[in-house]
Order: C-alpha cells, then sequence, then structure tokens
C-alpha cells in the first residue's frame, strides 16, 4: 500500500502509527513537498490481515522477534511454554526496579519476546537503561500497544 | 489527471514485499543447516500419519541421522504425545527456541507445547470475522516453526502435516527444495480416494513424492497401498499391520522405546525405516555432488551468485528422475540433444518422435530411437568418441517448463538391446516405430528443471509427418541452398 500525494506527484512518507487496542489501526503518511498528511484507518479485519503476515506498515523498527507471530496472535498460549528467565533482565541495557515489575504483568507466553523487543529497542537507540516512560515510548513507536 | 499506478512508485519505508522476502531469507538460512525436508501427509485424516511421522523420526534416529519433526496440525497436534514431550517449557537463545529434545535426541516443535492443555489453538481474532486472516496467520506459524527454532545441524526434518492437502502447498511455498512427500493411507476405499486426490495435487504441484506408507495394514478389505503405488508408480515403502502394544506406547509416549522391543512388527518398521534412511543418505551423496563444475564455481564467485548457485544445486538437482519428470518425458515429441567429440567440439540436434519416443527405462536410464537421417550421424559419432551427453526437453505447449538431463549415452544396434529395453519392446512393441536403426540409451547422471518463465506457450497446429521418409518435398533439405524464389520460409 502506497500514498501518492496527487496534487504534488509524491509518494507520502509515513509518519506516525496508533494501535488504540480495540483491533484496529490508524497510520498517518504526509507528503514531503506540500506536507499534507493523510491517516490510514483500518478495521480489525484489514488490522489483522496485514498482522498475520508479519510485516509492518512503516517498516520495521526492530528485528521480527522468533515466534513473534505465534506468541503475539495465539490466544490460548501456556504460562508455561517457555522457561523463565530466573535473574532479572541484564546485559548491555539494565532494566529499572519499576521496569522488571511492569515486565512482571506481561503474560509469561509472550514476556520473553516483549523483552528482546524492548532491549532491541534500547541498544537501536544507544540507550542503557529501560524505563517505565521508555516502554510507554517503544509500545507506541513499535505498534505493541495492543500486547 | 494522470495519476501514477503502484509500481511505478518507487517503495518506502514499508517496503512489504521487501518484509515478505527477508523472512524467506530467515527460512532459507534456517535450512542452509538441514539436509532434508521431508513432508509427511495424507489425503484423509484419522489414518495414522503422526504415528507414521513419529516412528520414522525414532527409527532414523537410531540409524544414526539427526531427526527434526515439525508438528504442522496447528489444531491437533499429538506428536509430544506420541514421544513423550508433553510437558517441556521451550528455551529461548539468540538464535532462536530451542526445540523440546526428546531422550533419544529428536528434536521437536509443536503447537501442543505452546497452547494450554485440553484448549484449542485460538487465535487473537474478533469472533465471527477469524476466517479472512486464519489462513495467513497458520502460515505464519509453519513459517516460524522452520525459521526461529533453533534447528542446530539436521540430516532430515519431518514436517508431519494435517490431512488435506492445504498446508503442504503453504510448506511447498515455502520449503521449495524440499526433498518431497511421503504419503500415508489406510487399506480402505475411501481413504484411496482421498489419498488419489492428493497425490494428484503433489503432481501438479511438481512434488517428488518419495513413496506412499500403508497403515492398519489387513484390518480392512482393501488394498489402498499397493493400487495407488501402482498408479502413480511410486514406491510402496513398507505396510504396518494394526498393533495393539504400539498403540499403547503412543498413547503413553514410549514410541521411541517400543521401537527397541522385540515385538512382531518390527520388521515391517525396520524395513519401512531402512527404506527413508536409504532415500535419506542417498539424497545426501547426491547433495555433496552438485557442488558445481571449476568454470561454473570460478563465474559464480566472480558474480556473487555462489549461495544462490548452492541453494539450486541443493534443491533442484537430482541424479535420477522423479515421477513427475518421468512423466513430462512421457508427453515430449522433441528433445534437444547436445554432444560432443573428444575434442570437445560440440554438435546440438533435436530429435523428434511421437509423445513418449524417448522412453524412461528406470529413474536412471533413458532410451531413445535413432531413424534414418542424412548419413552424416553427427550426435551418434559424438557419443562414440565422448559419451556425454545432454538433452533438454522443453514441454512448450502445457506446462512450459523445461527439462535438463544430463549422463552418458552408449549406441545399441537393434539386434544387441540391453534385456530393460529389449523387454518394453515385447511389451510396448506397437509404440516403437519399424524404422529404427539403432538405441542411445543414457544413464542419467543429472536432472533439473528449466524454469517456465521465460518459455513461450505454443499451440499445436496439423502436420502430418512422414516417419524416415526419403521424399526430398516432405525433407525440405535444401532448404537453405542457394535457389530461385528461396527468400520465404514455407509454412507447412
Amino acid at each position: 500500500m502506497k500514498f501518492l500525494c496527487v496534487d504534488c506527484d509524491r509518494q507520502m512518507e509515513f509518519e506516525d502509527r496508533t494501535v488504540p487496542g480495540d483491533g484496529t489501526f490508524a497510520a498517518v503518511f504526509q507528503c514531503p513537498a506540500c506536507e499534507r498528511s493523510t491517516a490510514m484507518l483500518a478495521n480489525p479485519m484489514e488490522t489483522q490481515l496485514v498482522s498475520s503476515l508479519g510485516v509492518q506498515v512503516g517498516g520495521r523498527t526492530v528485528p521480527e522477534a522468533p515466534m513473534e507471530g505465534i506468541r503475539s496472535q495465539v490466544s490460548s498460549g501456556r504460562d508455561d511454554a517457555f522457561v523463565e528467565p530466573t535473574e532479572t533482565p541484564t546485559g548491555p541495557v539494565q532494566w529499572s526496579v519499576e521496569a522488571v515489575e511492569r515486565l512482571n504483568h506481561v503474560p509469561s507466553f509472550v514476556r520473553g519476546m516483549v523483552k528482546k523487543i524492548y532491549n532491541e529497542y534500547a541498544k537501536e537507540r544507544g540507550l542503557a537503561e529501560m524505563t517505565p516512560g521508555l516502554m510507554d515510548r517503544a509500545r507506541t513507536d513499535l505498534g505493541l500497544e495492543d500486547m | 489527471m494522470q495519476i501514477r499506478t503502484y509500481h511505478e512508485v518507487q517503495e518506502h519505508e514499508s517496503n512489504l514485499p521487501d518484509q515478505m522476502a527477508e523472512q524467506q531469507v530467515r527460512v532459507d538460512a534456517r535450512l542452509a543447516s538441514v539436509g532434508n525436508v521431508i513432508g509427511v501427509m495424507s489425503g484423509k485424516g484419522g489414518v495414522g500419519k503422526s504415528l507414521v511421522s513419529a516412528l520414522l523420526a525414532a527409527g532414523l534416529s537410531k540409524h544414526g541421522l539427526r531427526v527434526g519433526v515439525i508438528d504442522a496440525d496447528l489444531n491437533g497436534p499429538s506428536m509430544p504425545r506420541f514421544l513423550g514431550l508433553e510437558s517441556c517449557p521451550l528455551e529461548e537463545t539468540d538464535d532462536g527456541t530451542l526445540p523440546a529434545v526428546t531422550k533419544g535426541g529428536l528434536r521437536v516443535i509443536s503447537m501442543s507445547l505452546l497452547i494450554e492443555e485440553d484448549k484449542a489453538l485460538t487465535w487473537r481474532e474478533p469472533i465471527d470475522a477469524g476466517f479472512v486472516w486464519r489462513g495467513a496467520q497458520e502460515r505464519r506459524a509453519l513459517r516460524e516453526f522452520i525459521s526461529d527454532v533453533a534447528w542446530g545441524e539436521l540430516d532430515v526434518l519431518f514436517v508431519d502435516l494435517p490431512p488435506g492437502t492445504g498446508r503442504l502447498a503453504e510448506l511447498h511455498g515455502l520449503v521449495p527444495g524440499m526433498l518431497g512427500t511421503i504419503t500415508v493411507t489406510i487399506p480402505s476405499v475411501a481413504s484411496q480416494d482421498a489419498v488419489a486426490r492428493s497425490l494428484h495435487f503433489s503432481e501438479q504441484r511438481g512434488l517428488h513424492v518419495l513413496g506412499l506408507v500403508e497403515n492398519l495394514s489387513g484390518l480392512y478389505e482393501g488394498q489402498a497401498g499397493s493400487e495407488l503405488a501402482r498408479e502413480f508408480s511410486i514406491p510402496l515403502l513398507g505396510q504396518i499391520p494394526f498393533s495393539p502394544e504400539l498403540a499403547v506406547a503412543a498413547d503413553d509416549g514410549s514410541v521411541e522405546d517400543w521401537l527397541d522391543t522385540e515385538e512382531s512388527l518390527q520388521a515391517e518398521i525396520h524395513g519401512l525405516v531402512g527404506a527413508v534412511a536409504d532415500i535419506c543418505k542417498k539424497s545426501a551423496t547426491k547433495l555433496a555432488m552438485h557442488e558445481g563444475t571449476v568454470g561454473e564455481q570460478q563465474v559464480q564467485a566472480t558474480q556473487g551468485s555462489r549461495e544462490r548457485a548452492k541453494r539450486f544445486y541443493d534443491r533442484q538437482m537430482r541424479e535420477d528422475l522423479s515421477s513427475v519428470m518421468v512423466k513430462l518425458i512421457a508427453e515430449q515429441e522433441m528433445v534437444f540433444v547436445a554432444t560432443a567429440d573428444a575434442d570437445g567440439n560440440c554438435d546440438c540436434s533435436p530429435r523428434f518422435g511421437t509423445p513418449g519416443f524417448v522412453i524412461t527405462l528406470d529413474e536412471k536410464t533413458l532410451a531413445y530411437p535413432e531413424y534414418r537421417g542424412n548419413g552424416v550421424f553427427a550426435s551418434l559419432g559424438n557419443i562414440i568418441e565422448n559419451p556425454h551427453i545432454g538433452l533438454v526437453f522443453v514441454d512448450f505447449f502445457r506446462t512450459t517448463v523445461g527439462l535438463h538431463v544430463n549422463g552418458t549415452a552408449v549406441l545399441h544396434p537393434t539386434d544387441k538391446l540391453p534385456i530393460a529395453l529389449s523387454t518394453y519392446i515385447e511389451e510396448e512393441g506397437h509404440k516403437v516405430d519399424s524404422k529404427v536403426e539403432q538405441w542411445v540409451v543414457i544413464t542419467v547422471d543429472e536432472a533439473y528443471i528449466h524454469c517456465a518463465k521465460h518459455v513461450p506457450r505454443m499451440t499445436k497446429k496439423d502436420k502430418r509427418i512422414k516417419w524416415g521418409t526419403d521424399d526430398l518435398k516432405a525433407k525440405e533439405d535444401n532448404f537453405f541452398l542457394e535457389r530461385k524464389g528461396a527468400h520465404e520460409i514455407p509454412v507447412r
């Protein structure tokens, strides 16, 4: 799907996306010449169709996580499907106590994957610490609002 | 107002086609360390396909092969139960998700390891609208089972497919170079009907069917296994009678242990496992052979196409003829024949005949007749000096695919034919023209597809052909000679 500013004959560029959690999806595109913005609003069926292909409108900002589709889309996942990491998340990205606490609220079926995505997000931006505020930003930027 | 259309506008940030292509790259990268991918399928449910998969996997593992199993029956997974893996948390690593491993060393992934016990597989989807994308979700799950599981080095990866052909099509789309399928039936007529449909589907997709397994042999009156094998010219790899002990072993997760018992079925199972082990080992030998010539490798290095070429060697090249190749050859009326003399001077010449004039004697042997020609014998003369031969069949009229067959050739006068050919002529003599003067018998070294994308589809027009005639008008052998009025090509 591409958006063309007819007046300028320029392809509009992806600006922002919103996943409000009701199954729908919104993406904003802007003409680089006249700066006119257009929002693409997708219904739940359209949203899911794109999601099920494992692609992201606007391009991927972090690589696809292992079993991302299964873990993000299966609703009957078992809590003990994956070995729980025993230690506090460490590595290049340090997690604040508050961030760890918040991560622990994520269902264990997707927790490992979500942690990996947040780590990738911070590493990409050269950020050393994961905080609840950064998690909020990542959720918005990566379109993880419904996870 | 003129508006540029989709393909006239450059891809931008989203670039969904590239994102999809990247997914395929991950699949290919993962399978680079996997020797063979084999689908276990059936057109019919309830034939014991998953149990056959478990037996084959466990049996091959005991043969010393490194084996993985994907339980691709997402909605009815049973592999972990058969292999004693029902509760087995998976570990995540930087390389992907580690598969569950049985005590015998089988590596397994299954939806039953991921979803709640006693719950159906359900997706996050609005009620009554899931049909829109469920197929895409399931294909994505299959892709992730292949690409996102850290399989490591494997000799064979079995994919236990659900009944029907839908998931097989998805698997073949993701792994076009899969070795082939093993098809499971039971003796009943209903199963025979359903499995025949799935075998026709495999034929249409150009999928190699490695063989048939008849499960529950003797439990019904039919002989679906042997009849299907005959109808589709594929090997019947094994027939497994019903065994209460095996059924119990499957239920309590001890299939691997059962293979070590002295149960009466052992001969049948070991025969089946041995046949599949031979197929895998043969394929491994074939892969090792297809590294390309020195010249090919040099050009590939210059052009940076070594990996692409390797994928082609691994996935497309065979050292024998598949059933689909045999079928294509049987339909052709023309073949291009390339030969070279002892010094490498080449000649390329077409040969023609009625459909099937090139005969497949077995999966490694072809034969074609030589009729009276211009008396030069360019091809046959070359073959006497240098037996290497290259054939290209092109199906211009139906599929538009081509088939390369390279091998070595031997000439045989009609009174000194190899037994297989003389037997064929005795049985099918009505198909062989009496004007044949010699036969060329070819041992196949390699066979591979010439893809259809640039081959034109043609329509055949009527033309009366007199085989072996010396009629000058029919031969038109002065066509290119200087002569009056020879400026236009006469159309026959």
